[in-house]
């Protein structure tokens, strides 16, 4: 009976995980009437690994949930990131596990969550490798994210579930469901809020220039017909030369 | 006073002991862990699997679930990988300090050759930091070591399991068999009782491990383990001399040649084995090194990781490499300098953002020329011995 239970209990977790943002993002989310916040944000660092900073200006309110969108063109190392949970980064769940090692063209894009429980954050983000092309930096952005606020919290509703259910039915929309702390559970209910003043990041990354291919192939085979070739001749060659010679 | 085997492995053992305690605790005070990122994912899916699932649920775990049953442990005692492949790393000074004297090398010759691996920073930081290869240079040694002692069955099984853990060690598969068929006591052709249990015991244990895990992990453990080192094409920047050519012709797969090119670029290292194989199977410490050189730099992914693939084979060269000690440092200092170059444009391109790819490229072909003059003198002065030991 309890391997039952927690086999239901595992396969409920996956569930959740799987698509948890996206699936919970295509229904009518409760946005909050009055409250306005304004942000900026940074991309600081050149090269392939950038820390990404926002800083919010939130007012009497404890703390905040994004749901970031890595695109295709950047990824979070969730390991990375949660390892550094003790140097200030912020606990993250993210919607499926992320593959740091494909390049942008074959990787899907990601929903991250990010509670945030200060007003200035600091994300570690990579870019993923670009696709060649004719020019030799290619501009990638990462967009603002959504932003939620907590409605129902466990010091404001013992009981989350019902206090979720009751909110949701009074004011006809869907809160988010999304972790209230550095555990995945228990979940709060969180209304989106409107940001301002905020634009997407963006940075250059460098690719690879697909007018190098002639001189590429060329040297490449010609270095390695070379060396292949000087192994070959120490090889067998230059006994039997010194033996005439 | 004369240095002894247990002594030197005392204070190897020592040593590792020291490195993975300053690891545990450097990894709770700073973001750059002393922890290779992969012990993590190896941990990772040795939780899978005590929790009754498979290890191909952690994400970019591509090893054998061997690896993930063996560190079950983990879970009471988090660096007990470490101490695993430290335990590894202890076994391969032991077997090279067997293999040496075995080869008619004196006790001081043997544990200098030993020592270069046991006390050799390098090799002591790769495992103390939760890397497993050293498994896999245990496995390798133990079947050079029991073709040395004409032991084809042990060979078969160690061999095989080698070529479990990574599939690259297959290549040693016909210079060792060439050398039980020809250079054992008693056996001169090339099909005979020992090379028929060589064989026998290599396809039994493959057919063994294979049918098991096939069986309780799928297409997954096949695909993971197996064809995913295979059909890889890894465009990221690495040492390979074809790294920025996969690169480019990934996205302009346009011309006959250049499509030609991204299949037939295993040629140059599968006919150099081949033929190391047949020139110098009578040394198999020789040829098993060069081979695995010669796979490594012209292999179309080509990491840091790799070399270690010949570290633990390099002290066997050691008693027969007949070259000043002038000479033997500036071929160091040569590969060092190879190196050093492309990791500074691999610098300037991850961490500077400097569009330097083309520059990089040519750093890889410095390298890899560099490489194959190091592998010239090697084949030279073998050569040289030979020629001295005939006279």
């Amino acid at each position: 009976m309890l391997q039952h239970t927690l086999l239901s209990l595992v396969l409920l977790l996956q569930c959740q995980s799987r698509d948890r943002w996206t699936t919970q993002l295509s229904q009518h989310i409760c946005r909050s009437k009055d409250q306005v916040i304004s942000a900026t944000r940074t991309l600081a660092n050149s090269g392939f690994h950038k820390d990404l900073t926002t800083n919010l200006e939130l007012e009497e309110i404890p703390r905040a949930f994004f749901l970031e969108n890595t695109t295709s063109h950047f990824y979070m190392d969730i390991d990375q990131i949660k390892e550094g949970l003790f140097l200030g980064y912020p606990p993250v769940f993210p919607d499926d596990p992320i593959d740091v090692e494909q390049p942008a063209d074959s990787s899907p894009a990601h929903i991250v969550g990010v509670l945030c429980e200060t007003h200035h954050v600091t994300l570690p983000v990579h870019h993923r490798y670009q696709p060649a092309g004719s020019q030799p930096y290619s501009t990638v952005c990462i967009p603002f994210p959504r932003v939620f606020i907590p409605v129902v919290t466990p010091e404001d509703h013992p009981d989350l579930d019902k206090g979720m259910e009751q909110v949701e039915k009074d004011r006809g929309c869907k809160l988010l469901h999304a972790p209230c702390g550095v555990t995945a559970l228990p979940e709060c209910g969180w209304e989106e809020v409107t940001v301002v003043g905020v634009e997407d990041v963006c940075s250059a990354v460098p690719v690879g220039m697909s007018q190098h291919l002639p001189i590429v192939e060329i040297t490449a085979v010609a270095a390695v017909f070379v060396g292949f070739s000087a192994i070959v001749y120490v090889m067998f060659c230059r006994k039997e030369k010194s033996k005439a010679t | 006073m004369a240095v002894t085997l247990p002594q030197l492995l005392s204070a190897s053992l020592l040593l590792r002991i020291c490195l993975v305690l300053y690891g545990e605790v450097h990894d709770q005070h700073s973001l750059l862990k002393y922890t290779d990122v992969d012990y993590k994912v190896f941990s990772d899916a040795a939780r899978h699997v005590r929790a009754g699932g498979s290890p191909y649920q952690r994400l970019t775990y591509r090893y054998t679930p061997l690896l993930a049953l063996l560190l079950q442990p983990n879970s009471l005692l988090p660096c007990f990988g470490k101490l695993l492949f430290s335990a590894a790393d202890l076994c391969i000074g032991y077997l090279l300090y067997k293999i040496l004297s075995s080869s008619g090398n004196s006790h001081r010759t043997a544990l200098t050759g030993a020592a270069l691996w046991l006390l050799n920073p390098f090799s002591a930081g790769v495992s103390t930091r939760g890397n497993a290869e050293s498994l896999l240079g245990c496995v390798v040694l133990c079947a050079l070591y029991a073709v040395k002692q004409n032991r084809p069955v042990a060979a078969g099984v160690a061999l095989s399991l080698a070529a479990h853990l990574k599939i690259y060690p297959i290549i040693y598969s016909l210079p060792l068999y060439l050398y039980i068929a020809y250079c054992s006591p008693g056996h001169h052709s090339f099909f005979n009782s020992r090379t028929v249990q060589f064989v026998i015991s290599f396809l039994a244990v493959q057919a063994l491990l294979l049918s098991v895990f096939y069986y309780i992990y799928g297409y997954d453990f096949v695909f993971e383990t197996y064809l995913y080192h295979i059909v890889r094409t890894d465009t990221r920047h690495n040492f390979s001399p074809y790294f920025y050519l996969l690169y480019l012709t990934k996205y302009a797969p346009t011309a006959s040649l250049t499509a030609l090119l991204r299949y037939i670029c295993f040629l140059p290292q599968a006919l150099l084995s081949l033929l190391f194989s047949v020139k110098f199977y009578a040394s198999p410490e020789l040829c098993l090194t060069l081979q695995t050189v010669t796979f490594v730099m012209f292999n179309k992914v080509s990491t840091s990781q790799y070399f270690l693939w010949y570290f633990w084979l390099l002290p066997l060269l050691y008693p027969r490499l007949k070259i000043s000690l002038v000479r033997a440092a500036s071929l160091l200092g040569l590969w060092f300098a190879g190196q050093g170059l492309w990791l500074w444009t691999g610098y300037l391109v991850e961490f500077e953002c400097k569009n330097c790819f083309l520059v990089m490229h040519c750093a890889g072909l410095f390298f890899l020329l560099s490489q194959c003059y190091i592998v010239c003198c090697l084949v030279v002065s073998s050569r040289t011995q030979s020629s001295q030991k005939t006279e």
